[in-house]
This record gives C-alpha cells, structure tokens and sequence, in this order.
C-alpha cells in the first residue's frame, strides 16, 4: 500500500480547520462534574452538621435542669462518639451500600446501614433528568425508589416498549447485599403496580456486585457504562460466546435482556423476575416471512429455522437462520424496521457459497456477471494454483452499499492463503494478496493489480531476494537491543510495507521486556526502536 | 510501567503516545491543564473521527465534547497499555454509536451539501470544503473511517485493523481505494 501523504496532509488540515473548539464549555463541564461530586461531599458534611445542631439543642436544655443536663452531655458524647465510630470506618464513613439501578438512565444510590439514602449521583444525562431537583437525602431507600421509578414512567424511560430495569447492590457484606437487592427488586415491582397511568409490568433483573473487580472497573470506564451494565453485560457474554462486550455495550437494559432470553442463557449470578417487553420490534413471524421473501423460499419449505435476537453494530436485530433443501440461509434482520441488513446463504449441494450485504429494494440482476465459479477459475488460474491443490475456495459477490461491486475469491494452497478480487463482468483481477500461514513468519504483500503505478509495481515484484532477509532483521534488532537470541521467550518477524517501504515489523521478549521495531528490509537500517516493561 | 524510548529516526509518535498517557494520569488526579493538552493534541483526530461515523456536524460536534468529559471523568480506569489514542476513539465509538442508536438513523448526504455544511465556518477555506465534501461525500462509512484515522494518527497498520476490528489487507485495500476515489472526487469537483 502506498501512503498518499499530500492527500492525508490536505484531510489533516480540512479537519483541523472544521474542528470546533469546544474545550472552554468542556472544562466548565467538567467543573459542574467536579460540583456534583463535592456535593455528595458535602451532604455528608451536612448530616456531620446535624449532629453538632442535635448537641446545640441539649445545650440549650441544660440551662433548663442539671440532672437533664448531664443526660444531655452524655448524649451528645454518644452521639460524637457514634459519629467518630462511623467516620473512622473509611473515607466516605456513612456509605455502607451503593444501589444502582440501570434503565437507559443509570445512577447510583449511596445508602448508609439504616438504608437511608447519603447522596444520588446521576451516572448519564438521562439520569440527570431523573433525578432533576429530587432531594432524595435522608430518605429511606425504599422510598428514594419509588420516587425514581415514578419519574422514569412519567418521563418515558420505562413503558410497554422499555420494561427493563437492572438493579445492582455493592455491599462488603454478601447477606446483606442479598436482602437489600431484593428489597430494591419488590419497591420497584410495587412501584410500577402502583403506578395507575401505565399498565406496564416490570422486568427487574438484580445483582450484587463487588467494588474490588478492577477489570470490571476498568471496562465500565472505557465504555462509559455503570458498574452494574458492565456486570450483567460480562456475565451474558460468558454466557454466550457469540455476543460481545462491544456489541452490547450501547444497547439498553431491556435489549440485553431481550437478546439473553432468546438465546436461552441461564445465569446463576443475575435473578430476572417479569419478562422484558418486545413491543418495540416487529414479532419474530414477521421477521422470518422478510427473510423468507428475500430468499424467494416458500415457508413450507423451510426444514429447519432459528431466530433470537443479537445486536449488530448496536442495532437490535433478528438473527435468523434457516435452512431449505440443502441451501442453508443466515439473515440480518432490523428488528424495528424489517430490512434486511445482511444474508448469506451457503447450498451445501454444491461448493458454491454466496454472501452479501444489501436491501431488500435493490435486488440486482446477476445474470450478466460471469458467475462465483468462473471467478475462483480467474482467479487459481492468475496464482498457478490446480483447483485440486487448494484446501478451500470461496468464491462470492461482494456488495458495497447494496451493489455487487466485484467476486472475492479466497482460496488456500499450501499453507498461503490467496485473496482476489474479480472483476464481475470481464474476470479480470482487479486486487490479489497472498500471505503465508502457519508459522511465525507472516509475510504479506497487498497490491492493486488495475492500476499499478510503475513505482509500486518495481517494488512489489522485487523479489524477497533482494531483502536482508528475516534473521539478519532479526540479528539488527537484537544487537540494537544488546539481547541475546538465546534470552527471547517470544519472537514475530514480519515483512510489511510502511510508507512505501518495504520493513521487517519485529517484536520479541526478553526477560520482563518487549521490545519493538522496523528494520528497513533493504539496508537493515533500524527505523524504530521501542521498549517497554511486560505488565 | 515504564516506557522507555530510544534513538528512533522519525520516531515522534512514541513520544506524543508518552505525552498524551502522561497527560491522562494528570486528569485522573484533576488536573484540568493536562485535560486542555490532551484536547489540543487530540481534538482534531477525535472531531474527524466522529464526524466519519455519524455524518453530521452538529452530532460530531456534541460527541467530540462529550468524548473528553468522559475522558475527565474516566481517566482514572485507563491503564497505561501504550494505546491512549487506542482508548481516546474506542470512547469516541461508543459514544456515536450511541448517538446513531438514539436517532435511528443515518443520513448520507452529497457531497455539494457537506461543503455548505461547512460554510459559515470561518477557518474552513474552500480547499477545506472540497477535501471535506469527497471525504463525506463519496467514500462508504468504513474506507472514511480507514483514512480519516491514517491522516490523523501514527497508529500502524494492526492497530488501525483491530480498533475497527478489520482484517488488516481489508484495511490496506480500502485505503488504497479510499484515496483513488477521494482523487477522482477532487478532479471532478474542480473542473
């Protein structure tokens, strides 16, 4: 790949022009972020200043009688004493449980032992919302809930189509987690019983949760999720292999409750009571009849289907698979609007396959394409591969934005694997690679085959002879390093192209280090050098 | 974890990827200077990044702001991995898809209606608009994607590949098809 660098020099300077500047409202942002922080800081500081008013009043008793008086010193000093105590547990003294309740707003409640609530702390802007101007300190907890989830309703976050709420409790003490988990679940069923202008019937789904799992800490922060979203989102994809972090991330309480009930996934750490709401999407019949008909198979048939729901790109789909005499298709399927997002369909009667991604408006005439098996032809035939020789070809339309635009061919021979791209009238080869598998030394080349410049083309066909060779790469790096080759635990040399040159890509391991670097594969010239402590 | 960077020809992203991880442990003790340093390092990859995904200025604009107060209040989860950009656009990711999410919709628009899009910016000169216009205009959502993040970043390669969980020859082919496609965008836009 040759780097246009004028072109990237023009991209860097439009968008640096476009850009705006936004730091000044981000660092005021940032301020209010800092503000609400101080302020549960200071709800607590508050309810210290309670105690001294309760002493204050004992005071002004004393004047009254002695004997009441001594009762009241004695009583401030419980009190001062019993305030010590709690102070002394930790930092933030009074928080004894964190409550955390996910629908698309998330939030936290801090809770202290008697579960009154210390402070709420909004999670998103969604939640901002919800909590408004409530002032929910010194409630007890039951009635905080309440309070939320009537704002959630009256405000639409939970209704017939979002029915979904995760509960999540962070106590030290499992029991209690346990008993305040279930607390939190029923205040919530009973508060959108209770709730006369919807007739929505909750799903909660509740957990506990520990504050010591740092990994889980640290993926909640990078995807800007609670604690508690993160928790049901990695026990669901333990679950389930074929979901990801990634992909479920973005989707809402009631989506991920969606998707793990259709996928049968039974979790020991997560208690679902109700049933999430699937009124939002259209039913799963309507789903398959889109399928059907973009197959053009008739529903009688069809030996065999599959459908659940997944999330595709943060897009609630239906997942369908379903097989019609030996042809066995997989769709895509919007499950709001019905589109077909994807297909692929594999006819195990023959070797032919064929995928692709489009609409269902624009079907488009293949006829005058020269079809998937001339195409793996052209291209065994441009690799001087026998189709004998090969352990699998692949041979099938690739769509860009809805339209066939070329064959991708794939095939493997000998340990390399072979990309092409054919043209879909005349055959020709528009793009091939081939790289090398199966051992630690990947080598790769990638070249445009339709318009090669002279320049690329020269390098390209040079022949790896004229490179120094992997171990003489290797021996540059290693004597920069002052490393042994003896001393590696783990090594990869790979050939690659970087701004139009061709390198050697080098990392290994030594001891605790990991060390990293381009060596140019004409002169042996380190071009970078990069160390680093193993963690 | 130490880093430690040699004698490296050329080797200037090594160190901004030390200055932008340094400036991130700042932010997680509250240090809004470092906040401010990062956005200036950061804010134009960031601000293009978004604006491939989401195709519009003004979603790109609220998700480049709400991508550094969750990096303000987030920094304190980010572990030194030598990854911050890495870090910075998977942020950025999530919050746009979340945006797309929210919308249920995407728009593609012409490329005529991205340069008027930018016409009352004043430091966007009409060179500007046209490489914007061809960028937004002509290339599908991954091959923008692709170059936006070669223009703006040093990330290799593999890194580019796996933050858009590509094959890395999809990522070399498309880059090559992006940049004939952004040149043929430009010849025909001048004539």
């Amino acid at each position: 790949m040759t780097r246009d660098h004028e072109m990237e020099r023009n991209i860097r300077t439009a968008l640096e022009h476009a850009a705006p500047n936004k730091l000044n409202s981000i660092l005021s942002s940032c301020n209010e972020a800092n503000n609400n922080a101080d302020m549960s800081v200071s709800s607590q500081t508050e309810s210290g200043r309670k105690e001294g008013a309760v002493i204050k009043m004992s005071e002004k008793k004393r004047r009254k009688t002695g004997l009441a008086a001594i009762a009241a010193v004695a009583a401030a000093f419980v009190l001062c004493f019993g305030g010590y105590y709690l102070l002394g547990r930790g930092q933030t003294p009074q928080v004894d449980s964190i409550v955390m309740l996910d629908v698309n707003p998330s939030l936290s409640l801090y809770v202290d032992a008697a579960e009154k609530v210390i402070s709420a702390e909004a999670l998103n802007d969604d939640a901002k919302e919800i909590l408004g101007t409530m002032d929910l300190k010194d409630t007890s907890l039951e009635v905080a809930v309440n309070a939320i989830i009537g704002s959630m309703l009256q405000k639409g976050y939970l209704g017939d189509l979002q029915n979904s709420i995760l509960v999540s409790v962070e106590n030290s003490d499992a029991a209690k987690s346990q008993e305040i988990e279930q607390k939190v679940s029923q205040a919530i069923a009973s508060a959108v019983q209770t709730d006369s202008s919807t007739s929505v019937d909750a799903a909660v789904l509740s957990q506990t949760v520990s504050a010591d799992d740092t990994q889980l800490k640290e993926l909640a922060a990078q995807y800007g999720i609670s604690l508690g979203k993160a928790a049901l989102i990695q026990e669901v994809i333990t679950q389930d292999a074929s979901l990801s972090f990634d992909s479920l991330a973005t989707m809402s309480i009631n989506e991920i409750a969606l998707i793990a009930s259709s996928k049968h996934i039974a979790s020991d750490t997560v208690t679902q009571t109700g049933t999430a709401s699937d009124k939002a999407y259209i039913s799963r019949e309507e789903a398959l009849a889109a399928a059907l008909s973009h197959a053009g198979v008739a529903e009688g048939d069809v030996s065999y289907s599959k459908i659940e729901f997944d999330s595709e790109d943060g897009v609630m789909v239906y997942e369908i698979e379903f097989r019609a005499g030996t042809t066995e298709y997989e769709y895509d399927i919007n499950a709001v609007s019905g589109e077909v997002l994807k297909f692929e369909k594999e006819d195990h009667g023959s070797q032919g396959q064929s995928a692709g991604q489009g609409n269902t408006g624009n079907a488009t005439d293949t006829s005058a394409f020269i079809g998937e098996d001339a195409a793996a032809q052209a291209a065994l035939s441009h690799a001087g591969v026998a189709e004998a020789d090969a352990t699998y070809i692949n041979s099938y339309l690739e769509y860009d934005d809805g339209r066939p635009e070329h064959y991708e061919v794939e095939f493997m021979a000998e340990n390399i694997r072979y990309e092409y791209e054919i043209d879909l009238y005349s055959g020709a080869v528009l793009k091939n690679s081939a790289e090398q598998k199966g051992n630690h030394q990947d080598a790769q080349q990638t070249q445009p085959a339709q318009t090669q410049p002279a320049q690329t083309q020269a390098s390209t066909q040079a022949s790896s002879g004229n490179y120094i060779g992997e171990t003489a790469a290797l021996n540059a790096a290693l004597s920069h390093a002052g490393v042994a080759e003896g001393d590696l635990t783990e090594r990869k040399v790979e050939l690659d192209r970087d701004d139009g040159r061709m390198i050697y890509e080098i990392e290994f391991k030594a001891g605790r280090m990991e060390y990293e670097y381009d060596v140019d594969a004409l002169t042996g010239d380190i071009l970078k050098a990069e160390s680093d402590w193993d963690d | 974890m130490l880093a430690l960077f040699m004698a490296v020809p050329g080797g200037s992203s090594g160190e901004k990827t030390g200055i932008m991880e340094d400036c991130i442990f700042k932010i997680a003790k509250g240090d809004k200077e470092a906040l401010a340093e990062l956005y200036k390092q950061t804010h134009a990859a960031v601000y293009g990044f978004a604006l491939s995904l989401l195709k519009n200025k003004q979603d790109a604009e609220d998700v480049l702001q709400d991508v550094y107060i969750q990096v303000w209040k987030n920094a304190g989860g980010y572990r030194a991995k030598g990854k911050p950009l890495a870090w910075l656009f998977t942020i950025t990711r999530n919050l746009a898809l979340m945006t797309i999410r929210q919308q249920k919709r995407t728009v593609s628009v012409a490329p005529e209606d991205w340069q008027a899009m930018f016409a009352d910016e004043p430091a966007v000169n009409h060179e500007d608009k046209m490489v914007l216009g061809a960028l937004l205009g002509s290339l599908s959502d991954e091959e923008r994607q692709i170059v936006v993040l070669y223009a703006m970043t040093g990330l290799k390669h593999r890194e580019i590949a796996d933050l858009l969980d590509l094959k890395l020859t999809t990522v070399l082919s498309k880059y090559s098809r992006a940049i004939k496609k952004l040149r043929s965008a430009l010849k025909e836009a001048d004539r």
